[in-house]
């Protein structure tokens, strides 16, 4: 140490804090100087080393005579002293004598390196001996070597129990060499393989080893040398802590599937779900299992891509369930109901556990001769939708056979290929539907039938009717006859007799009536006969004047004024006979019917009114109560019994009128008149 | 006012004939009256008298009779031999409206049809049209 110039005191103090560890030796190989960092690494103190040879200070650990330190170290030194350049060497093992215990080393490992300094001349002035300290690492290699060495020694010795031969520690140790090299080999391969790997050891499953993928999965996760259950707090909630334990209790190799681990962040939040499959495989030493290796791949994407299938499958299974419509899917040549949602089930009185998985015939057994199963070969041989409607089918429900309706439609459907794999059937029962209609149907044909039967009642009674009055009709004309012949034979003066004139009257009037009668019954049948004649535009003025013509003495007899305005209406299309008769009845009973208190007045006009043409016959007669008036047209209804009327008049009309798609109504009142009023139909 | 050589009259109707026969009495109208019951009586009679004197030139027929009606009668005088049928007019007589007889009545080719009762008028029409000698 030397303090004569200040210079080479500071470049000293430089020297001394340099962050590495270096020794300045003299070309003699003393210590001429040293850096804080050799001090620490060599755990030696400065002023027992300055001035001290370095071999001196060094010497060999005599409890490692394999480490040949102070040797390989003296020639390095020599050959810079030799060369002038400097010396890089190998890895040193190279005690440290213990300060603590005297005669003891503390294990070092070092990486030196040789460095001449040179003056002008090119003499060497000094070396700088500068040492990387690396015992922690190879210690740390020398424990995995180490272990290495027991395990493999383990089973070599197991395996030469078995073989009852000998081995002595040189192989021993050769092979162990040989597994050390395989395994360098094998995890250089770990590294690159996808697959997650790691090395848990202890009943802790401290982290050994974890190649890159497995670091991966756990980015900014320090792993190595921790615990799992430390390392990774979720594997103990998610159970994979307890099945280390089990596998390192049982030796047992686990297989686990898609099993997931809630990845959490520092505050618990759950950050991702991950979904592994993986082994653990014990691994042993000397008989007893000493760690699980675990090889794992991330499956989260094909999970969570299955889920998603799932959930699609589910959600048109759910489709399937709560559709309105009933569906099933038969599959292959045995129609297999793969598919069955509730209302198909329902529709076939079963449930859906009792078809599934069944072919269509086992599960419907009653269908088997209605000709379903011959609908669904006909759709996969020609692979077109079969469109069904009303389809009868007997079906079993609730312990008895149900005739049931069905619209369905058969679908084929194919896989990737284009074949025909399967057939969706969609139905519909529709057997309401159909019975009622079927119903309705009946009643038609009921109907039908009754409206045949009536006719035919008609018929015969206008059968009747033409007997009855034929009948009815020839002995009153002979009476009539026979009246005049008597009156022909009796003697005049017999019939002068007082009363008889009148009794004949009341004979010859009664004869009147019942032949008048008989007439308007057969009048009736005959309009039954022609209710439906040729209509024609006729000339309405030219009609009202005929008749006006016909009731001419009548009119005279009951100084009737009549006025026609028909201007509005030139012509009506009616059968003429049928408008003859209609007005010939109005305007018959508007004078029939007049009042004794004033000079009857009849007005018949015309006009045109939402496409009726509406003739009215109105008078000043006696009137109607009206309240009776659902009556008035009625057959055989009179409401004055005064004057001569048969009730068929009014009847006739309406019958008429009704026919041809028109109708008639009044208005009345007592005393005042009456007026009728006819609607003809619209022309078409 | 002519008078026709031989009626016929053909009714079920006792009192019809009766009164017809009477009307023909007050008339003088014919020179002798047959009647037959219905249709069947009628041939006959016509097989029996015609052709002869008392093959009747008039027939008064009647549409509804038991056996034999008006109708049939017609078709099996149309299958007489001409010589019997002659130039006898026959006028159907009837109370009938049935408009079914109606089409058939004009079918039948007969000289006419009158509405029962034979009145005086309807039978001085006949006389006129039918026997009027010119």
């Amino acid at each position: 140490m030397s303090e004569t110039s200040s210079s080479p005191h500071n470049l000293l103090g430089v020297f001394n804090s340099l962050p590495a560890a270096f020794l300045l030796l003299s070309p003699e190989l003393m210590i001429e100087a040293v850096s804080d960092t050799y001090l620490e690494a060599t755990l030696t103190r400065r002023e027992s080393l300055i001035g001290c040879p370095v071999f001196e200070a060094f010497p060999d650990n005599p409890q490692a005579p394999q480490a040949q330190g102070v040797n390989n170290l003296r020639a390095s030194l020599e050959q810079v002293m030799t060369t002038g350049k400097p010396h890089e060497m190998a890895r040193q093992h190279y005690d440290v004598p213990d300060p603590e215990v005297p005669s003891q080393f503390v294990e070092r490992h070092w990486l030196p390196l040789n460095t001449p300094v040179l003056d002008e001349q090119g003499q060497i002035q000094h070396i700088i001996h500068q040492v990387i300290n690396v015992t922690e690492h190879v210690q740390a290699e020398k424990l995995l070597q180490a272990s290495q060495v027991r395990e493999q020694a383990a089973r070599a010795d197991a395996e030469q129990r078995q073989q009852q031969q000998l081995h002595n520690q040189t192989e021993k140790l050769q092979s162990a060499q040989r597994q050390v090299k395989q395994r360098d080999t094998l995890y250089q391969i770990f590294e690159q393989t996808p697959a997650a790997i790691c090395i848990n050891r202890g009943p802790e499953h401290r982290y050994t080893y974890i190649n890159d993928a497995y670091q991966q999965l756990f980015p900014n996760r320090q792993l190595l040398g921790r615990p799992v259950a430390e390392a990774l707090p979720e594997s103990v909630s998610d159970g994979f802590v307890a099945l280390l334990d089990h596998v390192y209790r049982s030796g047992e190799t686990y297989f686990g599937y898609d099993r997931p681990l809630k990845i959490k962040q520092a505050d618990g939040r759950v950050d991702q779900e991950l979904y592994f499959t993986f082994t653990y495989q014990a691994y042993w030493e000397e008989g007893q299992v000493v760690g699980i290796s675990t090889f794992a791949y991330d499956v989260t994407e094909q999970v969570l891509a299955r889920r998603q299938y799932e959930a699609r499958q589910q959600q048109l299974r759910d489709l399937f369930e709560q559709a309105p419509v009933a569906i099933a899917v038969f599959r292959g040549s045995e129609y297999v109901v793969e598919v069955a949602n509730p209302l198909v089930a329902a529709l076939w009185g079963r449930t859906p556990d009792q078809v599934l998985g069944k072919p269509l015939l086992e599960a419907l057994p009653e269908v088997r001769d209605q000709g379903f199963r011959e609908l669904l070969d006909e759709v996969v041989q020609t692979g077109k939708a079969f469109v069904a409607r009303e389809v009868e089918a007997t079906l079993q429900r609730q312990d008895r056979l149900e005739k049931v309706f069905l619209d369905f439609v058969y679908q084929p459907l194919r896989d990737e290929e284009g074949l025909i794999t399967s057939v969706v059937a969609v139905a519909v029962e529709v057997s309401e539907q159909v019975n009622a209609r079927r119903e309705i149907e009946e009643s038609q044909r009921q109907l039908t039938l009754a409206n045949k039967q009536l006719t035919r009642a008609n018929v015969d009674l206008d059968n009747f009717i033409y007997t009855a009055s034929h009948d009815l009709k020839a002995p009153i004309l002979n009476i009539e006859g026979l009246i005049e012949v008597l009156l022909d034979q009796l003697p005049p003066e017999s019939l002068q007799l007082t009363g008889v004139e009148r009794t004949i009257e009341h004979i010859t009037g009664s004869v009147q009536r019942f032949k008048r009668t008989i007439e308007h019954l057969t009048e009736i049948t005959k309009l039954q006969k022609e209710n439906s004649p040729e209509a024609s535009e006729v000339n309405l003025a030219r009609v009202i004047a005929e008749v006006q013509l016909d009731l001419a003495p009548d009119i005279r007899a009951a100084q009737a004024e009549v006025t026609v305005e028909v201007a509005a209406c030139p012509t009506v299309r009616f059968p003429e006979k049928n408008l003859r008769s209609v007005i010939y009845n109005l305007l018959s009973n508007a004078i029939k019917y007049r009042s004794p208190e004033r000079a009857p007045l009849v007005r018949i006009h015309c006009h045109e009114t939402a496409g009726y043409q509406v003739l009215t016959v109105a008078d000043n007669g006696l009137g109607m109560d009206l309240s009776r008036r659902g009556k008035l047209f009625n057959m055989f209804t009179r409401l004055h019994d005064h004057v001569e009327g048969s009730g068929i008049g009014l009847y006739m009309v309406r019958k008429i009128v009704e026919n041809a798609g028109g109708k008639i109504d009044v208005q009345s009142k007592m005393g005042e008149g009456s007026a009728f009023s006819v609607h003809f139909p619209p022309n078409s | 006012m002519t008078k026709i050589a031989c009626t016929l009259l053909v009714d079920d109707d006792e009192t019809a004939n009766y009164l017809n026969e009477s009307l023909f009495r007050r008339l003088d109208a014919t020179e002798q009256l047959l009647v037959a019951r219905n249709g069947l009586e009628a041939l006959t009679l016509i097989n029996r008298n015609c052709p002869g004197r008392d093959c009747p030139t008039l027939i008064l027929l009647d549409i509804n009779m038991p056996v034999m009606s008006g109708f049939e009668f017609l078709e099996a005088y149309s299958q007489l031999e001409l010589g019997q049928r002659q130039s006898t007019v026959i006028i159907m007589l009837s109370t009938s409206q049935n408009p079914r007889d109606m089409e058939k009545l004009r079918q039948a080719g007969i000289a006419g049809f009158i509405n029962k009762p034979l009145t005086k008028k309807a039978l001085e029409e006949i006389l006129a049209e039918h026997f009027e000698q010119d």
